[in-house]
C-alpha cells in the first residue's frame, strides 16, 4: 500500500464530511434559479393580464429577489446540514434544512453499494454512493463525492461491512 | 380473566415424547443436480381450463351468441402455450442452490442459494387438493416478484420433502446445524421427522368465530355502521316527523342488524381462512397450517424472524386477547400479501410472553416494560389529532349555518383522541428487544430484536425540536417502498432516547471484521 492511499483512506475517517463544494454551487444555483422562477410568478402573473406599470416591474424585481435570496440560503443550509461520517461501527448520515434527519446504518448490515453518476454530476465531475441494506426503507445515500473519494469509501465500507450475515 | 376461560385456546400441552404427531409416512428422496419438471398433474389443471373454455363457447352458442371459432383458437393456443410453458419449466436443487429455469423463447434462469432463503411456503387451492398437489413457494429477501422461486405445482409428498430439504439444506449452509451428518443430505425426510415438534398454537372452530368477529376489521366496521345508521335514521326522523323514541328504536334496531351481520360474515370468513390453524416449532422451525378452502403451510426459520407485531382492539381488550403478527424478512409476494407474515389469529393475553419465548426458543423475547414519552407529546398528540376535526367542523359549521352549528363540538374529539393515543405510546430501546407501542383504540406493539435491525434513522420538525422530541425509525429487512408503514417508528420520543437508539444501532458485543485489510487502489 502506497503512503498516498493510506492518507487518503484516513482522509475518510472521523469527523463528519460534507459534499463537495461544486455540490454546493450546484445546489445554490438550482435552489436560487428555482426558487427565483417562482417569486417571478406573482409580477409575471400581473404582466399577463395587461397591467404593465412601474408597480409591476417593482413586484416582478422584489419576487425573483426574494425567491432567489430564499433559495440561495436554503441551498447553502441544505449543503452545510449534509453531512456523512465513518462511526466506529456504523455509517452516520444526517440532512434536513426544517426537518433535521439522521440515519445510522451498521457496517455489518451492508447488502451492496452502488455507485451513481448522473448527467449534472458527470458534468461537473461528481460522484454519489447508495448504500443499501435487506430494509428497503433504510437511507443511505452519500451525495456530491469526489469519484476518487467515491470509489475508497466504498471500498473502504465493503472492508467494514466483513462477511454480511445473510439478513 | 383467566386462561381457564373456555373461549381462549388451551395453554399449549407441553411436548411429551407420547404426544409427538405421527412422523411424516413417506420418504421420498430429493434428487441433487437433477434437473426435474413440475408434477404431471399440473397438466390436468391445465385441462380443466380447457373445460371451462368450451362451456364457455357452448354456453355462448346456446344463447345464440353464435360460435366464435377465433375465440375457440385463441383459447386453445393460451392452453398449448401453458403447456410448452410447463413442459421448459424446470427446477434443479444442487449442492448450494436451487435453480429454476424456464421460458420458452425467451429464457429466464433463476439461482437462489440456500443462504438467501427467507421462508418457505406450501400452498393447495380447493382444485389442487383435489389432486393431490401443490404450490411451492420459496421466498427470499427483497422483492419476491422478482426474486422468488415459484414451483407450480409438486406433488404434495416431493413439495413437503423439497421444503424440508431446502430449509435443512440452508441451516446447514449457515452452519447453525451441527447436528447431522453431511451424509444425509439427500434424504433429509426420516432425520426431520424425528426433530422435536412442539405444537405452539392450535386454535379451535369457537376460538376462531370468536377472533373473527373481535377482529379490528370487525370493530371498526361495527363503528363505522353505528355512526351511519345513527346519521340516516335522524336525517330521516327529521325529515318525516317521527317521535324520537321511534327513532332511537329504529337507530337501536338497525345498528344492532348490523352488528350482527358484520360479525357473522368476518366469523365466517375467518373459519374458512383460518381453518384448523396450527403452529408448531420443528427443530429449528415454525411451522404453521391453515385454511378450509386453500389449505397453506408457511415454513419460516426461526432465525428468519424480523420482528413481531401484536395488536389488540377494545372489544379484545376486554375479552383479554391478542393477534400476533410473526414477520420474516420476505417481501409480500406477488402472489398474496401474506406470505411475509404469520398471523396467530387469537391468543390469551397472558400467554403471549410465553409463546414469544417458546416460539423463539429464546427467553430474551419477552415483551419489555415501555417508557412513556415526554408530556410535551401529548400536547402535541391532542394538537395534530384535533387540527383535522377543527378544520372540518369549521368549514361543515360555516357550510350549513346555522344548523351546521351543531358540528362545531366535534372539533373537541381531537382532545380525548389524542390523549389515548398517547397514554397507550410508549418506547423501550434498552436491552436486547426493542419495543414500540402506538394507537389510540386499536394497539400495536411491535417488537424487534437489536439483532435484526438493519439501520435507524430519526428526524425532527421544527416543532419537534422546540420540546426536544424526535421521530425513531427502526428499518427491518423486507418491506418495500410501495408498502404503506415500512418501517416501524414512534413520533414525539425524547431527543437523547433518539439518540441514543441510533448510536446503538448495531448490536453490542458483535466483534467487528477481523478480516486483513486489502491495499487500496490508488
Amino acid at each position: 500500500m502506497t503512503s498516498l492511499g493510506q492518507e487518503a483512506t484516513d482522509r475518510l475517517d472521523g469527523d463528519p464530511h460534507q459534499p463537495a463544494r461544486r455540490a454546493r454551487s450546484l445546489w445554490v444555483a438550482a435552489f436560487g434559479g428555482g426558487l427565483g422562477l417562482l417569486g417571478a410568478g406573482p409580477g409575471a402573473l400581473a404582466l399577463a393580464a395587461g397591467t404593465a406599470s412601474t408597480t409591476t416591474g417593482l413586484v416582478l424585481l422584489i419576487g425573483v429577489g426574494l425567491g432567489a435570496t430564499a433559495g440561495v440560503a436554503f441551498g447553502r443550509a441544505a449543503w452545510a446540514r449534509r453531512t456523512w461520517s465513518l462511526g466506529s461501527t456504523a455509517l452516520e448520515l444526517r440532512r434536513g434544512v426544517l426537518v433535521h434527519r439522521a440515519s445510522s446504518i451498521p457496517y455489518y448490515r451492508i447488502q451492496q453499494i452502488d455507485l451513481e453518476r448522473g448527467p449534472i454530476e458527470r458534468l461537473i465531475g461528481l460522484s454519489q454512493l447508495v448504500v443499501r441494506t435487506a430494509a428497503a426503507t433504510s437511507d443511505g445515500t452519500l451525495y456530491g463525492l469526489e469519484p476518487d473519494d467515491a470509489t475508497r469509501l466504498r471500498h473502504r465500507l465493503l472492508e467494514l461491512a466483513g462477511v454480511d450475515d445473510a439478513v | 380473566m383467566t386462561l381457564s376461560d373456555p373461549r381462549l385456546p388451551p395453554p399449549p400441552p407441553a411436548p411429551t415424547p407420547g404426544d409427538l404427531p405421527p412422523p411424516p409416512p413417506v420418504h421420498v428422496p430429493v434428487p441433487i443436480g437433477v434437473a426435474q419438471r413440475t408434477s404431471v398433474r399440473t397438466i390436468a389443471l391445465e385441462l380443466l381450463a380447457l373445460i371451462g373454455l368450451g362451456l364457455g363457447l357452448v354456453i355462448s352458442v346456446l344463447a345464440g351468441a353464435g360460435g366464435d371459432v377465433i375465440q375457440l383458437w385463441l383459447g386453445l393456443a393460451a392452453i398449448l402455450f401453458r403447456l410448452l410453458g410447463w413442459w421448459f419449466r424446470t427446477y434443479t436443487v444442487t449442492e448450494g442452490e436451487v435453480l429454476l429455469d424456464e421460458g420458452i423463447l425467451q429464457k429466464r434462469h433463476r439461482v437462489v442459494p440456500f443462504t438467501r432463503i427467507q421462508q418457505v411456503e406450501l400452498r393447495q387451492q380447493l382444485l389442487a387438493r383435489f389432486l393431490g398437489i401443490a404450490i411451492l413457494q420459496v421466498e427470499t429477501a427483497g422483492d419476491a416478484a422478482s426474486t422468488a422461486v415459484v414451483l407450480r405445482y409438486l406433488e404434495l409428498p416431493r413439495a413437503e420433502a423439497l421444503r424440508d430439504h431446502l430449509l435443512d439444506q440452508q441451516r446447514r449452509a449457515r452452519g447453525g446445524d451441527r447436528t447431522r451428518a453431511p451424509s444425509e443430505a439427500g434424504f433429509p425426510f426420516g432425520a426431520r421427522a424425528m426433530e422435536e415438534r412442539a405444537p405452539l398454537v392450535r386454535l379451535r372452530a369457537g376460538q376462531l368465530v370468536v377472533a373473527g368477529a373481535t377482529s379490528s376489521r370487525a370493530v371498526s366496521l361495527g363503528v363505522l355502521t353505528t355512526v351511519a345508521a345513527a346519521v340516516a335514521v335522524t336525517a330521516h326522523g327529521a325529515a318525516t316527523d317521527l317521535g324520537p323514541l321511534v327513532v332511537a328504536a329504529l337507530w337501536a334496531g338497525i345498528t344492532v342488524a348490523a352488528l350482527v351481520t358484520t360479525s357473522l360474515v368476518l366469523a365466517l370468513s375467518t373459519l374458512v381462512q383460518s381453518w384448523a390453524f396450527e403452529l408448531i416449532s420443528v427443530g429449528d422451525d415454525l411451522h404453521v397450517s391453515f385454511g378450509l378452502l386453500d389449505r397453506r403451510q408457511h415454513t419460516i426459520p426461526r432465525h428468519r424472524l424480523q420482528h413481531v407485531t401484536v395488536v389488540d382492539n377494545p372489544v379484545r381488550r376486554r375479552l383479554g386477547i391478542v393477534a400476533v403478527r410473526l414477520h420474516s424478512g420476505a417481501t409480500p409476494g406477488h402472489t398474496d400479501g401474506q406470505a411475509s407474515h404469520i398471523e396467530i389469529p387469537a391468543i390469551p393475553t397472558g400467554q403471549l410472553g410465553d409463546l414469544l419465548v417458546r416460539a423463539m426458543g429464546d427467553g430474551r423475547w419477552r415483551p419489555p416494560p415501555l417508557a412513556a414519552r415526554p408530556l410535551a407529546a401529548r400536547r402535541r398528540a391532542v394538537i395534530r389529532r384535533s387540527i383535522p376535526g377543527v378544520v372540518l367542523a369549521a368549514a361543515g359549521a360555516v357550510a350549513w349555518w346555522p344548523a351546521g352549528a351543531a358540528l362545531l363540538p366535534a372539533a373537541l374529539l381531537g382532545i380525548p383522541w389524542g390523549r389515548l393515543a398517547h397514554r397507550r405510546a410508549g418506547f423501550w430501546g434498552e436491552g436486547d428487544v426493542l419495543a414500540l407501542a402506538s394507537g389510540a383504540l386499536v394497539h400495536h406493539l411491535e417488537l424487534v430484536p437489536r439483532e435484526r435491525v438493519q439501520s435507524v434513522r430519526s428526524s425532527a420538525s421544527p416543532f419537534q425540536r422546540r420540546l426536544q422530541l424526535s421521530t425513531l425509525h427502526v428499518d427491518v429487512a423486507g418491506g418495500s417502498q410501495l408498502t404503506l408503514f415500512p418501517s416501524v417508528g414512534l413520533m414525539d420520543l425524547d431527543e437523547g432516547d433518539v439518540a441514543a437508539a441510533l448510536a446503538g444501532a448495531s448490536m453490542p458485543g458483535r466483534p467487528p471484521s477481523s478480516r486483513p485489510v486489502p491495499p487500496l487502489p490508488v
